[in-house]
């Protein structure tokens, strides 16, 4: 940060009212504190300017809020036209009932849906679904998955007490004896396996499911009357423009989407099973905005795009191409870059880099050239993104090889 | 294995504080007089130093945060001599706390606010359990164009430790502060460490849970433990 321009001066001034000026994954600390621009203007299709006036090649798409391109036309029309009505009344608008319609059409196993404004409102309220529905205690999720900020999951380390994941269980990604084993000890007490279509975390490669790993932990759940809760808040329409699982071949209880499906308007949804559907009538859900009928437009017409283009289609195979020849650009300079999990949302692992000490000083190269690549979280690929800008992405980053190799 | 002692409940900020002045003698003070320092914490909550005085948890408090605690009486006269050498070896590190010879106290401030630190890291229920994956890594923290580096590590025999480091030598994290003075201001907790990491007072690398996790107890431990002098 450069104390000097807009967004050092703004980051001084949120400082004296906001605690820690900027907070959670988008805080500085979390990404390339002096080289990532702290303060955003705004965007257009996969590139975003900063509030200093200089542009960027995007990797981000807003952590994965934005799948459309910023300021997609057809989102943003529906949402004006939206806007001529109002947003938020005492009652839903019908946008709502077309909304749960529309969801429950597109996604094969589910049979009603429900709104609100982020994945960690109903990742928590499934988790209580779930409990609701089986009369049991206990949640178990993979070890470094996230699934939002309430206190059972959180990745933060203030303001806990040890109550808060007395009921919650953990296993390994991919370790389907652990998960069997949790099921053994407590028997007749697992309320729900929350899981995400793949292994995501921060700070590590991402990591595909094995072979038949979903086959066997979606029997188990079948088995033992567990609830099994897909978080696809991440992956939701960039591998399957009809649910994750479709991809990886299953069928879940529980399903949670946020980000790309509303490109940026706040909006999440948690869609179910008819055996599910008493315990959602039971659990209480609101919040203020909850019923947004704006972001209910934006979510419709994504809904839409994704349908007609298959735009899951489309990032997985400009990911698939931005990948490979990424990853041949870096062998051609010697350095040993994968880029893993699925094309869509890859994420830069450097071999032998367990401390992440090299993909950070490469990522730090790469903002000299404009180019927003994180060193710690999983990218996302813009369905904005055209071939033209991937050629110019290479390019810039065979300029940050070449000077990441120079500098040793 | 690392054998935790009995805390008596609310001690472990004083407990930090006494590991950052005995870190302070141990740099400034001859043999003799450092193990003066060494403070005895009794069952009865009560802190002896220098098997010489004892005070009370509030006059200790006192002394190490103001630097003017009332010792019990009756050991004082018993011992005038010994009392006021002791007296004497702590007023030297508090003088140290306002000394303004930087390139003197300012390396020595930081490895005793690292002791303090590491004083949580060992004894502090939540902080030791949330290092606990932590303990086959180690984090690098130094002034950077400077000598001044230290690695605090966990060993079995010892807990969490800070140790004087002859070079930069790999760790898994970094923290380097960008002179002597930010390094004591964050030593003393004067430092905003939010604006110093995008000011590029403060720089971070490598092993980010291990950096978020050191930088919570770090701010436990300036909320908490009482600063010398």
């Amino acid at each position: 940060m450069n104390v000097g321009n807009k967004s050092g001066l703004l980051y001084q001034r949120a400082n004296k009212v906001i605690p820690a000026g900027i907070y959670g994954h988008v805080a500085p600390g979390a990404g390339l504190p002096q080289d990532f621009p702290l303060y955003c203007h705004s965007g257009n299709g996969c590139r975003f300017t900063d509030v200093d006036g200089r542009e960027w090649i995007d990797f981000m798409c807003g952590f994965g809020a934005v799948l459309h391109g910023y300021r997609n036309p057809v989102v943003e029309e529906a949402v004006k036209l939206q806007q001529q009505f109002g947003s938020v009344f005492n009652q839903p608008t019908g946008l709502m009932v077309e909304l749960a319609e529309e969801l429950v059409a597109q996604i094969d196993f589910a049979d009603w849906a429900v709104f609100a404004k982020n994945g960690s409102d109903l990742t928590t309220w499934a988790i209580r679904v779930a409990r609701e529905q089986t009369g049991r205690e206990y949640v178990i999720k993979a070890k470094g998955a996230y699934h939002g900020v309430d206190a059972w999951c959180d990745p933060g380390l203030g303001g806990r007490i040890a109550s808060d994941r007395l009921h919650v269980l953990e296993f390994d990604w991919n370790d389907f004896d652990q998960l069997d084993t949790n099921f053994k000890k407590y028997s007749g007490q697992i309320a729900a396996v929350i899981l995400t279509p793949y292994h995501h975390p921060s700070f590590g490669p991402s990591v595909l499911p094995q072979e038949n790993f979903w086959n066997r932990v979606e029997m188990l759940c079948k088995e033992s009357g567990t609830a099994l809760v897909l978080d696809d808040v991440r992956c939701g329409w960039r591998i399957d423009d009809h649910g994750s699982h479709k991809y990886f071949g299953f069928t879940p209880d529980l399903t949670i989407y946020s980000k790309a499906l509303g490109n940026g308007y706040a909006i999440s949804s948690c869609v179910g099973t008819n055996e599910y559907r008493s315990g959602a009538c039971e659990v209480f859900l609101t919040g203020s905005c909850w019923n947004d009928s704006l972001a209910m437009a934006a979510a419709l017409a994504c809904l839409k795009i994704s349908n007609e283009k298959n735009v899951a289609n489309s990032v997985l195979k400009k990911g698939k191409e931005f990948c490979k020849r990424l990853e041949e650009l870096a062998e051609k300079f010697g350095i040993p870059l994968k880029m893993t999990g699925v094309p869509s949302m890859p994420y830069p692992w450097i071999d032998g880099d367990d401390n992440l000490f090299q993909i950070q000083k490469l990522c730090k190269i790469a903002t000299k050239y404009g180019l927003y690549f994180h060193p710690h979280h999983n990218w996302f690929i813009s369905d904005a993104m055209t071939e033209n800008d991937i050629t110019e992405s290479l390019s810039l980053s065979e300029k940050v090889f070449s000077e990441y190799k120079l500098s040793f | 294995m690392l054998q935790k002692p009995m805390i008596v409940e609310n001690q472990l900020p004083l407990r930090a504080a006494a590991s950052a002045i005995y870190s302070c003698a141990q740099s400034i003070l001859a043999d003799s007089d450092i193990k003066r320092l060494r403070p005895k914490f009794l069952p009865s909550g009560e802190v002896e130093l220098g098997n010489l005085l004892i005070f009370s948890e509030e006059q200790y408090y006192r002394l190490l945060s103001k630097g003017l605690g009332i010792p019990k009486i009756r050991n004082l006269f018993l011992s005038p001599i010994q009392s006021i050498r002791l007296i004497l070896s702590l007023w030297r590190v508090a003088q140290l706390y306002k000394s303004k010879d930087l390139k003197v106290s300012s390396p020595i401030q930081l490895k005793a606010s690292l002791e303090a630190i590491c004083t949580y890291l060992n004894l502090h229920p939540y902080s030791s359990k949330i290092f606990k994956p932590e303990q086959g890594f180690s984090i690098l923290i130094g002034i950077s164009n400077t000598e001044t580096n230290f690695l605090i590590c966990y060993e079995q025999q010892n807990g969490w430790k800070v140790y004087f480091l002859e070079n930069q030598q790999s760790a898994s994290a970094s923290l380097l502060f960008k002179d002597i003075k930010i390094a004591q201001d964050a030593a003393l907790g004067r430092l905003n460490s939010w604006i110093s990491l995008t000011n590029g007072n403060i720089v971070v690398a490598g092993r980010v849970p291990l950096i978020d996790k050191f930088g919570y107890v770090a701010r436990l431990v300036q909320k908490e433990v009482p600063i010398p002098g």
